[in-house]
């Protein structure tokens, strides 16, 4: 063959690889143009290869280096082509999809503090028995306080170191037709005089009963304020939750089977309860209340029948309804349930105890 | 309130377990904190609410076992033998303070020895954690703790004038009590005093110069009634508590003074040399106001469903209340009783009654509720069933509640913990965080627009 015939043939072959390349849209094309180009076996420029045999002894070198330029060529334009072809499509990432393993990143959430969760939970749970709460002011007089729930001048529970009397207390005047029996000072008499933190929340109950007609289906709950040293289970401030059914035909059963429902609901599970005599002044029957546990008894709060004298206090006729209340200390129970041996805690709002929770 | 189980057992049956008889007071209300061995006795340390002072005594506690174990409690005799001249000609005692101290009583015991105790009953003081002074000031111990009713001993010949005078202390008054501590005494305290000077706080603690010593022969036992919340104050404002106080405080049986009174006079009359040498005078200088009777309670037996929910047996409730100390008056038993009905118009229209006289030593015992507590805890609270069916009903959430909720969801999410803080807070914190001023506003307001 000719040199200049065979220079033809290769410079038709580079032409027509390189614009083969350069229309190949995607990967496969590509690779059939690889492979008619730069196939091993029977690609055309193994085949253009072959025929180098053919050129004039003379004219073999030139051929020879001729050929060589045109392979490092056409192999070049091939790499340029698949690098093009790489830049403008999908990823290696990409394509291999999401990294599931990857961490995400975490927002900090807030706590709320444990107290008022299972302050939330007994409500729900007396909620659904069908107690509504009530609320009312921390800053009582004795009236509500003391006189109306049937403890008189003379009990200890009244004595000035049991409670946190005001000092502002000392600069009130009497206030007049402040009597026991019949509808406190609130309101229509007047008078009220702002006398102490209260001790506990059954005020609320006297406030409620004392402004409404039975039957009365209330939870009572919020702080109450003792002069007890602060240590590991006392604190002179805490929250107490008290239930008050008020109705025609209520019976200690009714507390009973209230109170085991109330239980049952709280912990899941079989529970009994136990009634211990005690004393209370506003009840009457008065029982301290356990509940069974593990083959145990534990103790769970106080409660009653809510004693004649603090019926009539409110207006109501003992002969005509009957009520029964309970109440329990709410640190305890979040105590308990939680496994926080020091109620101090609470209080201390460290956020380290705090987002435990 | 610890108790002795061997001492229990002169007033009781016991014809059960130590923890069997444990679990029935408590079941019945007092609750059981303890028991620990003592020599070979027993102190069971039972939790007596305020409202039973009645059961601040072995005699007490006794009782409510009696009636538990349905065994008859032995009243132990309370008789000293009595001589000439009688305790009048040999005392004098007047109240100037009769709201402080309803009732004292003398009486006047000569020729004492004084020494110390036999072996049982130092060692019943000592199951309750009493030590042993000498056999006179034991007695009074040791009768404090049988019935509840606190005593003291003075040293007859070391009260000026040899009388009693109960009175207010008067400003500036002191008195070394028996603890050998120095007390300052203001108005409103009740004092027993001699023509001279105090000699006692009343109610709380005997004075050291007129207490009981080695050389004693002749003593005035006193007996009395003294005002729970004047004791109380005097008792905190002194910062001086005692076993007599604890008892004067919840209040004492009126009728059980002077039966301590001759019980107390019998034990030191038969420790202190025996009645030939030891003279009782006769009688007693017993002032004030004499026990009222009680009056009679009613209790209506359709009552009891209608509080407890649960029927009891009309001679049940009869034979608890007896077994209690209530003396029955009058009874009327129901003409029928249905007990299957369910609702109050299902019983008979005459549920019958019973009608009682409390007993003196259970001031609690006024109402008919409160004689429905008692037929209720003999009975047994494990009678009133957990499973009856309540009425339901709808409940309310309030605005605030759904307000508070939503505003706690919105900052837990935003990060935020909630702390809770204690309500009082100093004053200049109060101030820090309170917006209103007494300042001048910054930008005058122009007149009128």
């Amino acid at each position: 063959m000719a040199l200049d015939e065979f220079l033809e043939e290769l410079d038709r072959l580079t032409a027509e690889a390189l614009l083969t390349f350069t229309a190949a849209g995607d990967a496969e094309a590509l690779e059939r143009a690889r492979v008619e180009f730069l196939g091993a076996r029977s690609g055309r420029l193994k085949n253009v290869q072959k025929s180098l045999a053919n050129v004039d002894r003379e004219d073999k070198p030139a051929a020879g280096k001729r050929f060589n330029d045109v392979k490092t060529a056409i192999e070049s334009g091939f790499q340029d082509a698949r690098q093009r072809l790489i830049a403008s499509g999908p990823s290696a990432a990409e394509t291999a999809g999401l990294d599931i393993t990857l961490p995400g990143s975490r927002p900090r959430l807030g706590h709320v503090h444990p107290i008022t969760r299972t302050i939330e939970d007994l409500k729900e749970i007396m909620g659904r028995l069908g107690f509504s709460v009530a609320a009312g002011p921390e800053v009582e007089d004795e009236w509500h306080n003391f006189e109306a729930l049937n403890i008189p001048q003379s009990h200890p529970a009244r004595d000035p170191l049991e409670n946190f009397f005001l000092a502002t207390a000392a600069r009130h005047e009497p206030a007049a037709g402040n009597s026991p029996g019949g509808k406190g000072p609130s309101g229509s008499q007047g008078g009220d005089r702002p006398l102490l933190l209260r001790s506990q929340t059954s005020t609320v109950q006297i406030r409620v009963m004392e402004h409404a007609e039975p039957p009365v289906r209330i939870i009572s709950l919020g702080r109450v304020y003792r002069p007890d040293t602060a240590d590991a289970t006392h604190y002179p401030m805490f929250h107490q939750i008290e239930g008050l059914l008020i109705d025609r035909h209520v019976t200690m059963a009714d507390l009973k089977s209230v109170l085991r429902l109330f239980a049952r609901s709280y912990f899941g599970g079989d529970v009994h309860i136990r009634f211990r005599p005690s004393f209370f002044p506003f009840t009457e029957p008065s029982v301290e209340v356990d509940m069974s546990w593990n083959d145990a008894w534990i103790e769970m709060g106080g409660a009653g029948m809510v004693d004649p004298n603090v019926l009539r206090a409110v207006g109501y006729d003992p002969d005509q309804v009957s009520g029964f209340a309970f109440g329990l200390g709410v640190e305890r129970v979040c105590a308990r349930r939680h496994q926080v041996t020091d109620i101090r805690e609470f209080y201390k709002n460290d956020v380290r105890f705090l987002e435990q929770f | 309130m610890i108790v002795s189980w061997n001492w229990l057992k002169d007033y009781v049956v016991l014809d059960i377990e130590p923890e069997e008889l444990a679990r029935r007071l408590m079941m019945a209300g007092l609750n059981h904190e303890s028991t620990k061995t003592v020599d070979d006795d027993l102190a069971i340390d039972l939790e007596v609410t305020s409202n039973r002072p009645d059961c601040l005594g072995h005699l007490g506690v006794a009782r409510e076992a009696a009636v538990l174990c349905g065994h008859p409690l032995r009243l132990p005799p309370a008789a000293p033998r009595e001589s000439q001249p009688a305790a009048a000609e040999l005392t004098r005692v007047a109240i100037e303070c009769p709201e402080l101290c309803p009732r004292y009583i003398a009486r006047v015991i000569r020729g004492v020895r004084i020494g110390p105790s036999p072996d049982w009953l130092v060692g019943r003081l000592r199951t309750l954690g009493i030590s042993s002074i000498n056999n006179v000031v034991d007695v009074t111990n040791y009768v404090l703790m049988e019935c509840g009713q606190p005593l003291h001993v003075f040293d007859l010949t070391k009260l000026t004038g040899r009388q009693i005078l109960v009175r207010e202390a008067r400003t500036g008054e002191r008195l070394e009590a028996i603890d050998h501590k120095t007390y300052e005494l203001s108005p409103g305290m009740c004092v027993i005093a001699d023509e001279q000077s105090p000699v006692a706080v009343g109610g709380v603690m005997g004075g050291a110069a007129s207490e009981v010593s080695a050389a004693t022969t002749e003593i005035l036992l006193e007996a009395a009634q003294f005002d729970p919340a004047s004791v109380r104050a005097t008792a905190r404002r002194l910062n001086l508590h005692s076993d007599s106080s604890y008892r004067f405080e919840r209040g004492v049986d009126p009728e059980g003074v002077d039966w301590a009174s001759r019980r107390a006079a019998q034990w030191i009359q038969e420790l202190a040399g025996g009645h030939e040498q030891v003279h009782v005078a006769a009688g007693s200088v017993d002032v004030g106001r004499q026990p009222a009777p009680r009056a009679p309670v009613v209790l209506r037996f359709d009552q009891l469903r209608r509080i407890l929910g649960i029927e009891i047996d009309p001679a049940e409730v009869c034979r608890i209340l007896q077994a209690l100390g209530n003396t029955e008056r009058s009874v009327v038993f129901p003409a029928r009783v249905d007990y299957r009905g369910s609702s109050p118009a299902g019983q008979a229209a005459d549920g019958g009654a019973v009608e009682v006289v409390p007993p003196s030593w259970r001031a609690d015992l006024t109402r008919e509720i409160d004689l429905i507590e008692e037929v209720a805890r003999i009975h047994g609270y494990d009678a009133i069933p957990e499973d009856v069916s309540v009425p339901m009903a709808t409940s309310a959430r309030s605005i605030e509640d759904w307000v508070l909720a939503e505003v706690r969801q919105v900052l837990t999410a935003a990060g935020f913990d909630e702390a809770l803080t204690v309500s009082v807070v100093e004053e200049d914190w109060s101030a820090a965080f309170s917006p209103w001023t007494d300042a001048p506003p910054l930008v005058e307001a122009t007149g009128d627009s």
